[in-house]
């Protein structure tokens, strides 16, 4: 990034809730890997005298979040309809709510920016609206249309242009996709398209308070796609810039596989899409609906991520991101403090077991927190083994997976750690001894570094299982004698 | 057995009396579609063999001691807005030439749980657009008792099956007028009840925030009967009210003494035949002598009325036509030979639309074009509240409201029928109901060369007991009811 300018990004983001059913019908809102118009309805395609009745869970799945959020939930709200015509969009219109939206303003709060420090991104408004179907490009010059799709809710979340950084940007999505799961209104898996995001960027000289002419960049359907299609979109227009070019006010669609992204459509093409009320739903009054109230909304609001994080931190003395790996999971959170609580706050063992090669396993291999076969107390009994000599870091290492997936059990590890105790390791001290005679010279000369490089070779000797505490008091006997 | 122009009533007397059986009434009614359809043209479709169908079964159930309701067995008609699973339903439109519904509107579903018989879908002008039936894609309905001129719309078909003794009663939809007009000009019955009181599910729509369906009867207590059975709330629909339904046929017969009419002085001006005045005038002496108290009212707004219609009706009806554009279902000319791009297939599609469907669609992207909604639509809500709340208080002073339906005598079919603004004009006295969100009933009170005139009763939201009340009460103690066009076409 050059000094002369500065990129200011806003995002709009798509959450789809996961209610039982979609936004206005009872088609049931799992249709994700479905045949093709397999979950529709005569709502779902608009067919002559079919009428939207409004899913209650949505709208409180948007409220509760518009209060995790802090936005001011609007007392009095409608739905209405944005008219255009596409094949995937049945009635000729979109039944949306943004020009008198449930809620406005509020913030994400992201923990740990770039620096490590904390940032905020001040919300412009949140609103509910209906998802359209899918268009599959197929043979012969048709295309097919597929309603499942066709009236899923969606939350669509409207940042003000306040992101500094293409990382900003991503750390955001990421704080939100953690709020969103802890609540419990969206699965927010991005390459599910549970989450899409679309950016407006534009850059202006530093200093400069005037904001600089913005294009929207679609099609961003992972962290990494975010964060890499604003970078080339602020180079391309910092370029331009440079050149003394003008920014056209325009859509692109980032291309993932070339990198880089492509216009799409200008400004002067700009639809009008006659918005106007919905005069088949009446207006959402919070005042005559008990469930929508402020007073419900805070009785059914978890405890927030960022509350849970901090008192993490101060309770067991974790880091920002530790704690918040807890947050991200409810179940790993729960093994944690149920370890935590229970051995010393500042037990190195059990931290580096949990937050390193445990979380380590279940990132690589796949694994869910909730599938585990170890509990707190399986976690705990490990620690204090580990802690007691009883078995090595690098016996944890070799069999935590098995252990993790029930193959084996914590009596199966004792087993394992009695043997490294009882392998014969007089045997393979002397036979490194004898196979290091120039290390041994050395410690004679008075090098007792080289205890290091013998007590290594005795571990590899025994294939890691036995206790490096007894082969170093083995080795020294023999030395010193 | 004569079983010509049977009210419900009468007819279900007849049927428990064992004097005539469903299947007979059925068959009377199909005796007259088919002899008269081709003059008239009230039905698009006729079900033959669904009715017969369920006819038996209702004579079966008669048999069995098992009835569902009193309207069990009696056949009666449906405009062709009203969705019925596996029948037809075009709304007159090409555009819906070859639908069939896979779902019945909730009102179908209601009248088939009573045990009702339907004998066919009636005509209308397209997406109920209209005061005459002329713009039908399917030829205009004429007035049984003059073909030569027309039956009103634009529930039309509705209203001259029952005037032509095809059906007992039909359900119409009222919009701004379509029902109580066409009931003027037929002599018949013609309910539109509070908007929000029967379930608009399933009733394709034409101006949503104002569309209501209603009943074409041959007496009042016939109404209050049918509206018993359609105002039962339904979750399907948003708008209806999930309030309460009292028993309407109570409210037949009553004394309607101390009772507080109001003539609204807006209503009885110059734009109104002067012959239309006087059947008024002569009912509004009728009902003094049933002793109710009369009270000459105004309300002013009430003649922002139509201005307030002509922008909110097009405005809603440019989206909800928006769904028929040739992808999903209905006709599409996706196919055609020289259609090869999406534009195409939206741009020949739409082609299918009548005129004024095209009119109202232009008018009303025009008032919710960006710019242009606030001056239009946005104020046209804005005096629609005014003019409820004008209407509100006024029905303070009075119980009901009484005035004429129609300014003048049905049109010649040889008129200029492609005159929007004077089709218009014929709403002019019964808009205010829907704009106001109303209710209101037509009734016969009278006749000038030999064509029927209609006296309109408005009643503030769901006090449609006090319509029934009056309404039935100059019922009673008139003859105007009992007139029917049979002589004006034997064949």
């Amino acid at each position: 990034m050059s000094i002369k300018y500065e990129p200011v990004i806003g995002l709009e983001v798509h959450i789809q809730l996961n209610t039982k059913t979609k936004m206005f019908c009872g088609c049931s809102n799992l249709a994700n890997d479905n045949e093709p118009n397999s979950v529709v309805c005569p709502v779902c395609f608009g067919m002559p005298g079919t009428l939207p009745v409004t899913n209650k869970q949505a709208v409180f799945k948007t409220l509760l979040f518009a209060r995790a959020v802090g936005a001011k939930i609007s007392d009095n709200w409608n739905f209405e309809r944005k008219n255009y015509f596409y094949p995937d969009l049945p009635k000729g219109y979109q039944i949306t709510s943004s020009t008198n939206p449930p809620a406005l303003g509020g913030e994400i709060r992201v923990a740990a920016g770039q620096d490590g420090g904390q940032f905020s991104v001040a919300l412009h408004h949140l609103h509910l609206e209906e998802d359209a179907g899918k268009l599959l490009h197929g043979k012969g010059g048709y295309s097919f249309v597929d309603l499942n799709r066709c009236g899923t809710p969606l939350i669509e979340m409207v940042t003000e242009p306040v992101i500094k950084t293409p990382t900003e940007a991503k750390l955001m999505l990421k704080e939100l996709q953690i709020l969103v799961r802890h609540l419990g209104v969206s699965d927010a898996d991005m390459e599910k398209g549970h989450m899409r995001c679309d950016a407006n960027v534009s850059l202006r000289s530093v200093g400069e308070m005037k904001l600089g002419k913005k294009v929207e960049v679609k099609n961003l359907n992972s962290f990494r796609m975010v964060e890499r299609a604003l970078n080339h979109e602020i180079s391309r227009q910092e370029l331009l810039l440079e050149k003394g070019e003008e920014i056209v006010q325009e859509t692109r669609g980032w291309d993932d596989a070339k990198g880089v992204t492509l216009s799409q459509r200008n400004k002067e093409d700009s639809q009008d899409y006659r918005y106007m009320p919905d005069p088949d739903l009446p207006p959402i009054c919070r005042l005559i609906v008990e469930e929508f109230s402020d007073e419900n909304l805070k009785k059914q609001m978890p405890e927030l991520p960022q509350v849970i994080s901090s008192r993490l931190q101060s309770d067991f003395s974790l880091t920002v991101t530790q704690a918040n790996q807890c947050v991200g999971d409810i179940n790993f959170q729960e093994l944690v403090v149920g370890v935590l609580t229970k051995v010393t706050k500042d037990n190195e063992t059990a931290k580096s077991l949990l937050f390193g090669d445990l979380l380590r396993i279940v990132n690589e291999k796949g694994l869910l927190f909730s599938d585990l076969k170890l509990t707190s107390d399986d976690l705990i009994e490990i620690v204090k083994l580990k802690d007691d000599g009883k078995i090595t870091q690098q016996l944890i290492k070799t069999n935590l997976e098995s252990l993790m997936t029930g193959k084996i059990t914590i009596i199966d590890l004792k087993k394992h750690g009695e043997i490294s105790t009882a392998v014969d390791i007089d045997a393979i001290v002397k036979e490194v001894l004898l196979q290091s005679i120039k290390a041994v010279e050395q410690y004679k000369a008075g090098d007792v570094k080289v205890l290091g490089f013998l007590v290594g070779q005795a571990m590899a000797k025994s294939k890691g299982v036995a206790n490096p505490q007894i082969v170093n008091e083995k080795l020294k006997s023999h030395l010193d004698q | 057995m004569e079983l010509d122009y049977l009210t419900i009533n009468e007819a279900a007397q007849l049927l428990n009396e064992k004097k005539v059986s469903s299947a007979e009434l059925t068959q009377h009614c199909i005796k007259n579609i088919k002899q008269k359809n081709a003059e008239v043209n009230a039905f698009l479709t006729i079900t033959e063999d669904k009715a017969l169908n369920s006819a038996k079964e209702s004579d079966e159930r008669r048999s069995r001691g098992e009835l569902k309701s009193n309207i069990d067995g009696i056949p009666g008609s449906l405009k062709d807005v009203i969705c019925t699973a596996g029948v037809r339903t075009t709304a007159a439109s090409k555009m819906l030439d070859n639908f069939i519904p896979p779902y019945d509107a909730h009102v179908t579903r209601l009248l088939k749980d009573a045990g009702a018989v339907i004998v066919g879908k009636t005509n209308l002008d397209e997406f109920a657009m209209g005061t005459t039936t002329a713009y039908s894609a399917y030829n205009m309905t004429k007035n049984p008792w003059d073909t030569s001129r027309v039956v009103g719309g634009s529930s039309g078909g509705s209203a001259a099956s029952v005037a032509a003794d095809q059906s007992i009663f039909s359900l119409g939809t009222d919009t701004g007028g379509s029902i109580r007009l066409p009931a003027s000009w037929t002599n018949t019955v013609g309910l539109r009840p509070t908007y929000g009181r029967v379930s608009r599910n399933g009733v394709i729509a034409m101006a949503s925030s104002l569309d209501q369906v209603g009943t074409f009867t041959r007496s009042v207590a016939d109404a209050a009967e049918l509206l018993r059975i359609l105002a039962e709330p339904d979750t399907g629909d948003s708008t209806s009210y999930k309030i309460p339904v009292p028993n309407y046929v109570a409210a037949i017969g009553k004394d309607i003494k101390g009772m507080k009419i109001g003539v609204v002085k807006e209503f009885m001006g110059e734009a109104v035949d002067v012959k239309i005045r006087e059947a008024v005038n002569a009912a509004i002496r009728q009902f003094e002598k049933l002793g109710a108290e009369i009270i000459d009212i105004s309300v002013p707004l009430a003649e922002e009325s139509l201005a307030t219609y002509m922008v909110i009706v097009p405005s809603e009806v440019s989206t909800n036509l928006e769904r028929y554009d040739g992808i999903k279902y209905g006709v599409s000319a996706n196919e055609d030979a020289n259609v090869d791009n999406l534009i195409e297939v939206y741009y020949k599609s739409r082609q299918k639309f009548g005129n004024e469907a095209k009119r109202r669609i232009m008018l009303g992207s025009f008032a919710l074009s960006a710019g242009f909604y606030d001056q239009y639509y946005n104020r046209a809500r804005k005096v629609q509240r005014m003019i409820k709340a004008q209407f509100s208080e006024k029905f303070k002073e009075v119980d009901v409201m009484v005035g004429p339906v129609s300014p003048t005598m049905p049109f010649k079919t040889n008129e200029d029928l492609n005159d929007s603004l004077k089709l218009w004009m014929a709403d002019l006295l019964v808009v205010p109901v829907n704009v106001a969100n109303l209710c209101g009933i037509s009734v016969p009170c009278g006749f000038e060369q030999g064509l029927p005139i209609g006296m309109q009763i408005i009643a503030n939201h769901f006090d449609e007991e006090k319509l029934f009340k009056v309404a039935s009460a100059f019922e009673v103690s008139t003859e105007w009811h009992k007139i029917n066009a049979k002589s004006k076409i034997q064949n």
